[in-house]
């Protein structure tokens, strides 16, 4: 069996882009669950779980969990569905070899990580520390701008009796020293 | 100093330079810091000017969270995406770190963006100036090839999403698009060397392009403002227009990035990225990163190919812009053809990152 695992990625229904191995199509399940709970995803994942029960390829696994998984969805029960996805292809998962190529390596699907939980300890001493970083930097900004905005440049580049001195090149520091 | 003592008169006491002075005089001597000092228009201080700087402190905070980043990421695929998770949960100010890193990655593409544009409109990428653009074009286009590998490395649904694209691109290509599919090197994880690619390959030749962008922007001096009066030549500020040294703009320049760093800082508290659910293969759910929308776009449209069209086009145009606008006037009111055309490009650019917004995501891969 691991040889029949490890052989080659999921091979794709022609057309379809629908693969034929059953432990793939429950992850395929397992993927639309943790991407959304809204019903077209619960959807998706149900036919994909018909697709698995439907399969020949059923290696490594346990049919009457996905079984049970489908009527959990049917109920509206998708932790429970998602429990019992995952658990059905826990054999299948312990015989895949490492990934190679462009195999994914996923035995386990969890949800996303959530954002933010909320401002607390660290938190709140880096966004103190940033807003502090932020308003110096500002500050040094406007201290250290430009002494003449383009429309003054220009205003006075365009007078005919137009003179310029240049109070800041190297030489003129260097003298100033 | 070892340099000899300048002859004083009898009456004139010579002021003795403060400890820092004399230690920055003992660096310099060896470094030659001061050779930055030469002069700079003062134009080139404004906002505007001084956009590819920021860009460049974007790298600067991009590089250090990277190394920061790459100490706890694990680029096999088994352990990728738990390696993130690790990170933001378990490692003292990981989330932050990689909030970072994600947004410090978002400011370098708009500012590149914005700089490119600032070129453009300014007129800046006219002669003598045009291979610089043709570099300046170049990193943006790894920019870009950077936050796909960024997306793609975190090995999350949309990462494997991406990189599907990424693979299915590369054989469209044909021999030229081998090193982007997984038959090139079919032993290891993808994955493994498109981690190989963010964090060596493409920061390194941004670097050499960085290094060859600011000796070109030397040799041929900081370009005309459109809206000052240029040299005979036409591609030079004149004489009669102030300066201030180097170091004042790269003084400017630092002041943005310390603002820059602490909005990012602000962000990544607030608005730390995501990471999805571990990959899958056969199904396509997510939306790619906003940067990319515009291509997925066409390609709802016409398929994978679309987003090799448009990006094609899309870089051929920004190439071309040198060599086929001879145009001389850096005004933009001067330039009705090529910014009719550049606004056109960019509605169009925008109408079709609207529309992916709205749409929801489809399935491509394996049709």
């Amino acid at each position: 069996m691991v040889v029949l695992l490890s052989a080659a990625p999921p091979a794709f229904a022609h057309g379809e882009g629908e693969s034929v191995e059953g432990y793939a199509l429950v992850q395929q399940a397992l993927a639309h669950l943790a991407h959304s709970s809204e019903r077209a995803s619960v959807m998706d994942a149900m036919e994909k779980v018909d697709d698995a029960l439907a399969t020949e390829d059923q290696e490594g696994v346990n049919v009457a969990e996905v079984e049970q998984a489908r009527a959990a969805l049917e109920s509206g029960d998708i932790a429970a569905a998602r429990s019992l996805l995952q658990d059905s292809i826990i054999e299948a998962m312990s015989a895949l070899a490492p990934a190679v190529g462009e195999e994914t390596g996923t035995t386990i699907v969890h949800d996303a990580l959530p954002q933010r939980s909320g401002l607390a300890g660290g938190n709140i001493g880096f966004l103190i520390a940033s807003i502090t970083i932020l308003l110096a930097g500002v500050a040094l900004s406007w201290r250290f701008r430009p002494s003449e905005s383009v429309a003054t440049l220009r205003a006075r580049l365009l007078r005919p009796d137009s003179t310029t001195i240049n109070a800041q090149t190297p030489n003129t520091t260097e003298a100033a020293k | 100093m070892s340099s000899p003592t300048p002859t004083t008169s009898a009456n004139v006491t010579p002021t003795k330079p403060s400890r820092t002075r004399r230690a920055l005089d003992v660096i310099d001597e060896r470094l030659g810091i001061r050779a930055l000092e030469y002069p700079v228009p003062e134009h080139a201080n404004s906002l505007w000017w001084t956009l590819g700087g920021i860009t460049l402190a974007s790298l600067g905070i991009l590089i250090v969270t990277g190394i920061i980043l790459v100490q706890f990421y694990s680029p096999v695929p088994e352990e990728a995406n738990a390696s993130v998770r690790n990170i933001v949960t378990n490692v003292w100010g990981g989330q932050f770190v990689r909030g970072l890193h994600f947004w410090a990655a978002q400011a370098m593409y708009v500012t590149a963006a914005l700089h490119l544009m600032r070129v453009f409109f300014s007129g800046s990428y006219k002669k003598p100036r045009e291979g610089n653009w043709l570099i300046g074009v170049a990193m943006f286009g790894l920019i870009t090839f950077a936050l796909f590998t960024g997306t793609i490395i975190k090995w999350d649904q949309e990462g494997f999403e991406a990189l599907g694209h990424n693979i299915e691109l590369g054989r469209l290509f044909g021999a030229a698009g081998a090193w982007f599919t997984p038959e090139f090197s079919d032993r290891l994880p993808i994955l493994l060397r498109l981690y190989g690619a963010h964090v060596v390959i493409i920061p390194g030749l941004i670097i050499v392009l960085v290094v060859l962008h600011g000796l070109l922007v030397k040799k041929h001096k900081i370009s005309p403002h459109p809206q000052l009066p240029t040299d005979a030549s036409g591609e030079q500020a004149p004489a009669s227009e102030p300066t201030a040294p180097f170091t004042h703009h790269l003084r400017r320049i630092a002041t943005f990035g310390v603002a820059l760093f602490g909005m990012l800082g602000i962000l990544a508290v607030l608005f730390p990225p995501l990471l999805g659910p571990e990959p899958v293969a056969g199904v396509e759910i997510t939306r790619p990163p906003w940067n990319f929308w515009w291509m997925f776009t066409l390609e709802n449209w016409v398929g994978l190919p679309g987003i090799l069209y448009g990006e094609l086009g899309f870089f051929a145009l920004l190439l071309a812009l040198p060599f086929v606008d001879r145009n001389p006037n850096r005004y933009w009111k001067r330039r009705p053809v090529v910014m009719t055309i550049a606004v056109a490009v960019m509605l169009a650019l925008v109408t079709l990152t609207v529309l992916m917004a709205v749409t929801p995501a489809q399935q491509h891969l394996g049709m």
